[in-house]
């Protein structure tokens, strides 16, 4: 069974993974490198769901109330910030942030607190909020 | 073609993309294989660690996806442990593409030799048959009966008791049938019906004394059909049985009454376009005062009915079958008969919204003489009361007709 993800809209109407990923600046290899590193992780938390990428340390947390990190390797050590739901009852994963882990801190450090108040964000509007997730590199390409 | 293959084929046209897609990929089947067969096998990280010659943190290493680190040496003791081969293979990135849309724990699952089919008549592996306990051993007899359309007489040995597994005595043989069919396959309980279908419409009425054996498979397969509640499939059957019925003395019992698994299978796999039917007969059975259970028929019925997605015509439904044997209305009698039914139905099934809701509907949509003593004769009987929220609407109404009228 898949589950929903979906990606928060900044207020500018944003997606807000896409605007951090763009941030990093890397070379289009690095860059495709990455992509191919988070959608792999993406799709398996979508196809297996967060208990089983918990247990395997792909997902780490809850690093702040009901945010999660998901783990991902590639050419940095990328952490994509996202919650359950958070709509009650939705099957579904938001993606709320992303950051890049550097000797055991995150880049950018207000990263999690980004990602909560986003959270809340998707609560209070979540049709203006989030749009479904369809492959993270899309926009780079 | 899933939009998940669709968009793989596209980006892993990318190098960069593909190889580290794969990478990951392979991290991560590493640790959730591990982690897969050793639950299957039942074991935890120490007692696995133990077998091995490491520390319990050694396996629980090896079960992380961010590990990296893994050689094949200790792969290899670790598998040999699970009871399983490792396999180290080259393989193409077109064939990355199905594996990253099939990855789920039970593609990673593996049985061990005592539990591999290869060794035991030939039969391929397959892990959705590899669930353990005794509701894998029932699966493992289901799923391929139903596949290779087995033998009707299985079903018949299944519904009388035979060859379940041991576990578990107190286990309706249908419950058996239906959590075997778990995780919910439609093809697959779609499969179940029909054949349940063919068992009812040629094995069960063959015999006009039959024993207790008989007698238990029947009843057995109408549970099986009540809770499967496929319409299309099973209705036929079931409303030929209801109709043999008459011909032929009913197994169990000398009447089918409202709880008897006949009767619950023919409410619940009931085509709407034949109900009216069924509900001409019951009514026509309660103008006649042929049968004292009556209310309990309409509570079935109110039941069968209700679960349209529209609230039938109850009012008509009944006056036609009384115009059509030229019966006059009983109207104290068929309020209460209904007020009697709509009170069974309203308590039997609490959580059913769309069920209250069209009982409602029928309640309050009934001709202003009858509405009125029905639904007092329905608040009447409902132990406790009826909420006023949803109390004051039907009165509401019902005094809404009477006035029109």
């Amino acid at each position: 069974m898949e589950r929903r993800i979906w990606n928060f809209i900044g207020a500018g109407g944003h997606d807000v993974m896409l605007e951090w990923a763009d941030a990093l600046h890397l070379d289009p290899g690095v860059r495709a490198k990455l992509d191919g590193a988070l959608e792999g992780a993406l799709d398996r938390l979508r196809r297996q769901g967060f208990d089983i990428l918990l247990h395997t340390n792909a997902v780490a947390g809850p690093i702040m109330n009901d945010i999660y990190a998901l783990r991902v390797n590639g050419p940095v050590a990328a952490r994509v910030l996202f919650c359950r739901g958070p709509l009650p009852g939705e099957d579904a994963f938001t993606l709320l942030a992303g950051a890049v882990e550097q000797g055991r801190k995150l880049s950018p450090a207000d990263a999690p607190e980004n990602a909560a108040r986003n959270r809340e964000l998707a609560l209070k509007e979540p049709a203006h909020r989030r749009k479904l997730y369809d492959g993270f590199g899309k926009a780079a390409d | 073609m899933t939009d998940l293959e669709k968009r793989l084929i596209e980006r892993f046209r990318d190098r960069a993309y593909r190889e580290s897609y794969a990478e990951g990929f392979l991290n991560s089947w590493i640790a959730q294989q591990l982690t897969a067969v050793r639950h299957q096998r039942g074991k935890t990280q120490l007692q696995l660690a133990k077998e091995v010659g490491t520390k319990q943190s050694g396996i629980s290493r090896l079960e992380r996806e961010d590990y990296g680190r893994w050689n094949f040496a200790t792969l290899q003791k670790v598998a040999f442990a699970l009871d399983c081969r490792l396999k180290v293979s080259l393989e193409t990135f077109g064939s990355l593409v199905s594996e990253a849309a099939d990855l789920s724990e039970a593609s990673l699952r593996r049985p061990s030799i005592e539990q591999d089919p290869v060794f035991h008549g030939g039969v391929p592996w397959d892990p959705e048959l590899a669930e353990p306990g005794p509701v894998g051993e029932m699966r493992r007899k289901l799923i391929p009966w139903l596949r290779n359309e087995g033998p009707l007489e299985k079903l018949g040995d299944w519904m009388q008791g035979f060859d379940l597994p041991l576990a578990g005595d107190d286990t309706e043989p249908s419950e058996w049938l239906l959590q075997a069919l778990l995780p919910a396959d439609g093809q697959l309980e779609d499969a179940l019906a029909a054949r349940v279908a063919e068992f009812i419409q040629k094995a069960f009425w063959t015999r006009a004394d039959p024993g207790k054996r008989q007698v238990r498979s029947v009843r057995n397969v109408f549970a099986l059909a009540e809770v499967l509640r496929k319409p299309v499939v099973l209705g036929q059957a079931v409303w030929t049985a209801y109709g043999q019925r008459a011909d032929l003395p009913f197994p169990g019992s000398d009447e089918p009454g409202p709880e008897h698994p006949l009767i619950r299978a023919l409410t619940y796999n009931q085509p709407a376009e034949e109900f009216p039917d069924l509900w001409s007969l019951w009514a026509s059975r309660f103008l006649e005062e042929r049968d004292k259970r009556m209310p309990d028929y309409v509570g079935a019925g109110l039941v069968g009915l209700s679960r349209l997605q529209e609230a039938p015509n109850v009012f008509g439904i009944v006056q036609g079958a009384s115009q059509a044997k030229r019966w006059s209305l009983d109207l104290p009698k068929i309020s209460a008969t209904l007020g009697s039914g709509f009170s069974r139905v309203w308590a039997e099934f609490p959580d059913e919204q769309v069920l209250k809701k069209n009982v409602i509907v029928m309640a309050a949509n009934l001709p202003d003489g009858w509405s009125v003593p029905i639904i007092k004769g329905w608040f009447e009987s409902i132990p406790g009361g009826i909420p006023p929220e949803l109390r004051d609407p039907i009165v509401e109404n019902a005094e809404k007709l009477a006035l029109t009228a």
